[in-house]
């Protein structure tokens, strides 16, 4: 089974009625030793889509695509319309938010501070923030439960607050597509769910279009709308939660015997890791 | 304590360590040599023509050179802060790249070749200063852009090459020559004239403004070349004119006063210590900082075994060192 | 503060003094009223000069109050009779005695200009040998003229005596000097005439070995005193010579400039790798000669004299040479 295929077997949930439109059409890149094929998608705001694969499958390269940020050897990104790549980087830093981790730094700032540069693609040509930049920066503080925090040292904060406020910031950017790379490698479960459900509840009441990636399979089962499956650089499926979670299909991709059943809570696929 | 960076409170900041420089600098020209009365001094300052010698004083050897203090220091400090932000590290300083001893290269070249042609050495050490600086542009590129890992490794082979250069040809200067570069290459406010510091100022205020331009740009660069890239930053010309102005600031600083140490390295620190990180403050607390710093260093250099005089690189590098390590040891513990 | 700037003659040569009268008595008749205009302008009649390096500077008729910026120039102005009209020199100015009590204008690197300012001198002298290029530059724009003096061997050292005389009024005095300081050294050099020059090699500093190159006054003195300095075809002022170099060259007497900082026991030498087996340590013809030898001042005389009884002792001393 492969993406085209799935494609027209009914996408992701027909209740969407989100406004923001994201088309990836055929992107395609090349590294030395790595190569990922022609791949597309779409998603819709008010929708959380997840990239899943083994590692070294692409799922970052290909999110790293879709930001609009790595230009494709070929086929288009485009946000409602736009093609992100043919933007002015400040352009597309006011419409993707990007949240992935990052490397330590060396400097320290406050966590307000740090969310603050989110607004940063806003700013124009005045060097300060105004008020209402300031109250975006409250609101994605709240959204993120970090305004506890608000004032404390971003290097005195544990990783999982400061994997929130990475959050926080890409949110203080108010993008119509918000992108997440691995963003629960830190975090114990409570939060791991919280997190992303979070992210999509938002992506709903905010308008925007959410694509995380991740290697949390049960995670992705669980809240994501639609799924796009990687192996090694190729799109092997996508489609809802129960068409691409497949036990045979994940079997072979991650190479381990894997059972799906349901979920008996929330009627959603259940990916079982079984021991041989 | 940390301040929010407002505008207001931006320019408040600015307008009190301003207010702080003009008093420490009016406090500077009190010492000296020679004891002079306060009313001596004011009448010195005045330029008033009773007191000849109180004049020639105050005008003609305290006052440039006070002058020359605020201006290094000011250009010292912003170059300082600015490329710890462009290769995100609070331990770079302004000389790691080579700009001093590309700028001593060159004064040294000039005296070894002219004889005693004193008066060229500023333009042939800025000289020094800007080859070495276009060198390392050159070297640090990746990619056609500025990456701060293969720029400081760029910048420190480059500047012990110069170095031992520069040790190459000390030894085929004669010894008066000799003595004379060394307290050049340890920083000297001794020797200015007036037509230096009618050439600096102008340099440094357009620097350090030109920089303040890109403080809120220098603010995202510090999380990461990718990051910032991913929130609009116009990575390659922010690095490329941060380090074109820093450099800048280093070399015309470098090339009247000698590489006056730890004062590019401090400034920022205790500039963070007290407002944060943000630049849009720190930038010109840096620059009114290091004034103030070096005013008061320059003062001690002239005071403190008058009537001998020290080179003003020593006594930073003697108040500079035990503060460095008071630094290491509070955000190490 | 000067006057007008009005050109007048030369005063480059010392033996040009027949001329410059006549010539003087020329000028100052063409040049009365702007003189005249000058001594309204200015607090002191003022004259353009050439000073022994070549600069031309505007000195003051009859300074009064002098600076000296070199222990040598010190000693000068002392043995020319103008000890009284010294108002400042040096930290290291102690020779003649009376200098120490004169007041101090610090190092003779960095001079306090501050200090130098408040003493009101008329005219500062210094020399490019001793001073720093910025110090002259500083005094200048501070208006303070300042008088260079420099000399690389002993007739220039004569000769540099004598202008010095001219330039501050005490030509009469500063003539006598010369002579005396002439016969003297004719006096060593008419005695050691046909003697047989030995090598000479004189350490400046003995760690690295470092010694005196060929336009200095050390392998001038040397020369004259009857011997040959084994350095004099080196490169540079204070070359730099390896222990191997010197043992090649194997000087027949090493001598040592005598100072505060610097005497020790020669017999340390004959314990020292690479100098104990120069045939001058194991001679024990080592000896330690007053550092007036770098000092382009009357006491030049006093080293050559020095010199000449170490290399050619004079008959009757014999083994008193030492040290």
């Amino acid at each position: 089974m492969d993406c085209s295929e799935l494609q027209t077997t009914g996408r992701g949930l027909s209740e969407t009625r989100g406004s923001v439109t994201l088309q990836v059409q055929d992107v395609s890149f090349g590294y030395p030793h790595f190569e990922l094929a022609p791949t597309s998608f779409e998603a819709r705001s008010g929708e959380l889509l997840a990239i899943i694969g083994p590692n070294g499958s692409g799922k970052s390269t290909l999110l790293e695509i879709v930001s609009g940020h790595l230009k494709p050897l070929s086929g288009h990104v485009h946000l409602d319309g736009e093609d992100l790549h043919q933007l002015h980087p400040r352009q597309r830093a006011q419409r993707v938010g990007l949240a992935r981790q990052e490397t330590i730094l060396l400097f320290s700032f406050e966590v307000r501070e740090f969310v603050r540069q989110g607004r940063h693609p806003h700013l124009g040509r005045s060097l300060f923030e105004s008020s209402d930049d300031e109250r975006w920066v409250d609101w994605a503080l709240e959204r993120t439960n970090l305004t506890p925090f608000a004032n404390r040292r971003i290097l005195e904060i544990s990783s999982g607050e400061f994997q929130r406020a990475v959050l926080a910031r890409a949110l203080a950017q108010r993008p119509r597509l918000l992108l997440l790379d691995e963003p629960t490698a830190n975090l114990d479960i409570g939060y791991q769910i919280e997190m992303v459900s979070v992210v999509r509840h938002l992506a709903a009441s905010e308008d925007f279009v959410a694509v995380i990636v991740t290697h949390e399979l049960n995670l992705a089962a669980e809240l994501a709308d639609h799924l796009v499956l990687l192996e090694a650089g190729r799109c092997l499926a996508q489609g809802r939660p129960e068409q691409v979670l497949q036990s045979e299909l994940l079997s072979r991709v991650f190479r381990t015997p894997v059972l799906v059943d349901q979920n008996p809570s929330s009627g959603r696929p259940r990916i079982t890791w079984v021991a041989s | 304590m940390k301040v929010a960076a407002t505008r207001r409170n931006a320019l408040a900041l600015t307008i009190i360590l301003f207010v702080g420089l003009v008093a420490v600098a009016l406090g500077a020209l009190l010492f000296g040599g020679v004891h002079l009365p306060l009313g001596e001094v004011w009448e010195g300052l005045r330029g008033s023509a009773s007191y000849p010698q109180a004049t020639s004083i105050i005008r003609g050897i305290r006052l440039p050179r006070i002058l020359l203090a605020m201006l290094v220091g000011a250009a010292l400090g912003v170059s300082g802060t600015a490329l710890q932000a462009l290769l995100r590290n609070p331990l770079a300083d302004p000389y790691v790249l080579g700009i001093s001893s590309g700028a001593a290269l060159g004064a040294i070249i000039a005296l070894w070749v002219g004889g005693r042609v004193a008066a060229a050495s500023p333009a042939a050490a800025f000289a020094g200063a800007l080859a070495t600086m276009a060198w390392v542009y050159l070297l640090g590129r990746r990619a056609g852009r500025l990456a701060s890992y293969t720029l400081v490794l760029a910048g420190v082979v480059t500047a012990s090459f110069l170095s031992a250069v520069i040790l190459f040809v000390l030894t085929l200067l004669s010894t008066r020559d000799v003595r004379g570069i060394a307290f050049w290459l340890m920083g000297d406010l001794s020797v200015v004239t007036d037509a230096q510091l009618r050439v600096l100022f102008p340099i440094v205020l357009l620097g350090v403004s030109a920089l303040y331009l890109f403080a809120k740009d220098l603010n995202i660069l510090l999380l990461g070349e990718e990051e910032a890239a991913h929130l609009g930053v116009n990575v390659a010309r922010v690095e490329t004119a941060t380090y074109l102005l820093a450099s800048l600031l280093t070399g015309v600083a470098v090339s009247v006063s000698g590489a006056i140490g730890y004062l590019g390295l401090l400034v920022p620190h205790l500039g963070r210590m007290a407002v944060g990180t943000d630049h849009r403050t720190l930038l010109p607390v840096s620059a009114l900082g290091g004034a103030i710093v070096l005013v008061v260093s320059d003062t001690l250099a002239r005071t403190v075994v008058a009537p001998g005089e020290l080179p003003v690189g020593a006594v930073t590098a003697v108040a500079g060192a035990p503060v460095f390590i008071y630094l290491l040891r509070r955000t190490a513990g | 503060m000067m006057g007008g700037r009005f050109q007048l003659f030369n005063s480059s040569s010392c033996d040009a003094s027949h001329r410059r009268s006549f010539r003087r008595t020329l000028l100052l008749t063409f040049l009365l009223v702007p003189g005249l205009l000058g001594l309204l302008s200015g607090p002191l009649p003022a004259r353009m000069v050439e000073d022994q390096t070549g600069r031309r500077v505007n000195i003051p008729e009859h300074p009064q109050r002098l600076i000296s910026l070199a222990p040598s120039i010190t000693e000068t102005l002392f043995a020319l009779g103008l000890g009284d009209r010294v108002v400042g020199d040096t930290d290291y100015c102690e020779y003649p005695p009376e200098a120490k009590l004169k007041p101090r204008v610090g190092p003779i690197l960095n001079p306090n200009l501050e200090k130098i300012v408040a003493l009101k001198p008329d005219l500062v002298l210094g020399s490019p040998e001793a001073n720093r290029r910025e110090t002259a530059d500083r005094l200048e724009r501070l208006g303070i003229p300042l008088y260079g003096v420099t000399a690389h061997t002993v007739d220039e050292t004569l000769h540099s005596i004598e202008d010095l005389g001219r330039v501050l009024g005490h030509e009469p005095e500063a003539r006598k000097l010369v002579i005396s300081l002439r016969q003297r050294i004719e006096a060593v050099e008419k005695r050691v005439a046909s003697r047989p020059r030995p090598k000479v090699l004189f350490v400046v500093w003995y760690r690295p070995l470092t010694t005196a190159g060929p336009n200095t006054f050390i392998t001038d003195v040397i020369q004259r005193a009857g011997g040959t300095s084994i350095s004099q075809d080196l490169r540079g002022e204070w070359p730099r010579l390896s222990l191997e170099e010197a043992l090649r060259r194997d000087p027949d007497v090493i001598l040592f400039p005598r100072s505060e900082s610097f005497s020790p026991e020669l017999e340390e030498f004959q314990r020292l790798p690479g100098w104990r087996d120069m045939r001058a340590v194991k001679d024990r013809q080592m000896f330690f000669i007053s550092d007036a030898i770098i000092r382009p001042s009357p006491r030049l005389v006093d080293a050559l004299e020095e010199v000449a009884r170490a290399l050619h002792p004079p008959q009757g001393e014999g083994e008193e040479r030492r040290k």
